[in-house]
């Protein structure tokens, strides 16, 4: 066993010595109260109108992209098109604002999928598809392609497609059988989280203002069951590692 | 201070303040070199991963936060004594539990912090917890009396002392190391836990090193063998690589500059020359820029590139 001692307590008192090793930790110490006065990124964005991208059809052919001024990744986009030329037939919907792109790709028999091509500046952290014509939301699968559904003769000038990002996320973790919610949004507060034996119920105190949510549980990923102001979670996708995200 | 909160929403409130301490703790830690955090973990991921044992109720008390407060023997007076008590019970815990971070995405870093600690605990040695590490010693120790080494001259010191450094498992990688470490005057004898790990990772190369030279004497097959798994390797560490450079959005001249840290390091273990430290890589290729935020990079790509190294050479044996 080893002999353990705590001096961290009487560091961050600013009660030790100043010399040696014990006055360069509280300097330490004391740089970090400066640094956790700055504000973290936490990656999720919280006004819901500014993580909804509306990706618009373009109609030049994919070989005119290439005189599109919205730089590399495009031009990437340019050259994905044009090596699948002959696999399928592609059409692109851009975000110039985001120098981003949604390649539609219609496979055999009509099958369509989409997939996002991004600038490194606005790489995008759990996307989601919107369609307004079939007022649907698509999640992708592992490799980030998202699948459409079959159409009968896919027309890009007549749909409409959004990109949304999360707006608000709840990390659950496990211990010991109990599910410990973890967020970092201070407008939205969790009534209560009960661990039944079936299932999972979270309460939420006020409805967040969300289109959907999605629950990641592992590599499983789905549209979680909300209902007003409570998730369920059935006992067969709790995992140790899992999320609410909601869109 | 009974940690019994009024509703759910009250204690998830607390619980989530206690989060937002430990991730700032892990943001700077990390933004000091002190730790380096998996590339696709976030200061955020990463305290969850340290903390979630400790949030732990029964109803809407917090169990472990009350028996810790119920077992000090001097209280806390004031406002300001209770916030400098919680974040050293916070942070004390995120060091303790520093493993959990590396269990999925560097599980040689997470085997070899765990061996560490185990061989720790087992021979009695004495651990001093201060402000940004634990340090561990075989004396009883006045920390005010000097400095301490750091990570780069500790190596210096090891490296000097080779010959007595035996690095063929944890019991004698301690016991030799601070050994050595006693033996000189000018620091203080001690050695933080985060650069045991990163010194026991470097333990690595000599291993390499002694495959590469047997390797020679051997049959020309193993040599071509090695040499294939470690140009497979470097192919597959530079996929890794630019994920990290994408991520801090490297400019183009700085993923040169680390390209070449990068083939200078490997030159280094595989033709058995000296070992360099990240101080003498980032001097000679990093010749513009914040010479702290390079070297932090360096060494934080150094340690990443020992990990993935660990594994091939395990693998290759």
């Amino acid at each position: 066993m080893s002999k353990f001692k705590n001096l961290n307590t009487e560091i961050l008192k600013k009660k030790t010595a100043s010399k040696g090793l014990l006055g360069k930790e509280r300097i330490l110490a004391e740089d970090f109260e400066k640094f956790s006065t700055q504000k973290i990124k936490d990656g999720i964005k919280v006004n819901p109108d500014s993580v909804l991208y509306s990706f618009i059809y373009q109609r030049q052919r994919y070989e005119m992209l290439q005189g599109y001024e919205t730089g590399l990744k495009l031009a990437a986009a340019t050259e994905s098109a044009s090596a699948a030329r002959n696999r399928g037939k592609n059409y692109f919907y851009i975000n110039a604002d985001l120098d981003s792109a949604l390649r539609i790709k219609i496979k055999n028999s009509n099958e369509v999928t989409a997939s996002l091509i991004t600038s490194p500046q606005s790489e995008f952290s759990n996307p989601l598809i919107h369609c307004r014509e079939t007022d649907k939301y698509y999640i992708p699968d592992g490799k980030n392609v998202f699948n459409l559904g079959k159409f009968e003769a896919f027309k890009p000038e007549h749909f409409h497609f959004d990109v949304l990002l999360p707006v608000f996320k709840i990390d659950f973790a496990e211990n010991k059988g109990e599910y410990i919610p973890f967020f970092t949004h201070s407008d939205y507060e969790l009534r209560t989280v009960i661990n039944r034996n079936e299932e999972l119920l979270v309460e939420m105190s006020d409805d967040i203002p969300h289109r959907t949510a999605v629950i990641q549980s592992g590599a499983y990923r789905d549209f979680a069951n909300v209902k007003g102001k409570n998730i369920k979670i059935s006992k067969a996708l709790l995992g140790s590692k899992m999320s609410l995200l909601f869109y | 201070m009974d940690f019994t909160y009024g509703s759910y929403a009250e204690m998830s409130r607390f619980i989530n303040e206690c989060i937002k301490r430990i991730e700032k703790y892990i943001g700077f830690l990390s933004s000091k070199g002190k730790i380096f955090l998996p590339m696709d973990l976030t200061p955020y991921d990463a305290a969850i991963e340290v903390s979630s044992e400790i949030f732990t109720s029964d109803g809407n008390t917090l169990v472990k936060f009350k028996s810790f407060f119920d077992k000090l023997k001097e209280k806390p007076d004031t406002e300001d004594d209770y916030e400098a008590i919680l974040k050293s019970f916070l942070f004390s815990v995120a060091k303790k539990n520093l493993v959990n971070i590396y269990k999925d995405s560097d599980p040689v870093t997470a085997r070899i912090i765990r061996n560490l600690n185990l061989e720790i605990d087992r021979s009695g040695y004495f651990v001093t917890e201060l402000f940004s590490d634990r340090f561990v010693h075989t004396e009883e120790t006045d920390f005010s009396e000097k400095e301490y080494c750091g990570r780069e001259e500790l190596e210096k010191i090891l490296s000097a002392a080779h010959s007595k450094v035996d690095f063929k498992n944890a019991k004698t990688f301690l016991s030799s190391l601070l050994n050595i470490v006693n033996e000189q005057d000018e620091y203080i004898k001690a050695v933080s836990f985060g650069d045991l790990v990163y010194v026991y990772k470097h333990s690595l190369i000599e291993k390499v090193e002694s495959t590469q030279k047997s390797a020679r004497q051997e049959e020309i097959e193993t040599n071509i063998h090695y040499k294939f798994i470690l140009e497979e390797f470097r192919q597959k560490f530079n996929t890794k690589l630019r994920k990290y450079f994408s991520k801090k959005n490297f400019s183009d001249n700085d993923q040169k500059c680390m390209y070449n840290v990068i083939d200078a390091f490997l030159k280094g273990i595989t033709d058995g020359g000296q070992k360099r430290g990240a101080s003498e890589l980032t001097k000679e290729f990093f010749a513009d820029g914040d010479f702290a935020r390079n070297k932090n990079r360096v060494e934080y790509c150094i340690d990443m590139l020992l990990s993935e190294l660990t594994t091939v050479f395990e693998k290759g044996k």
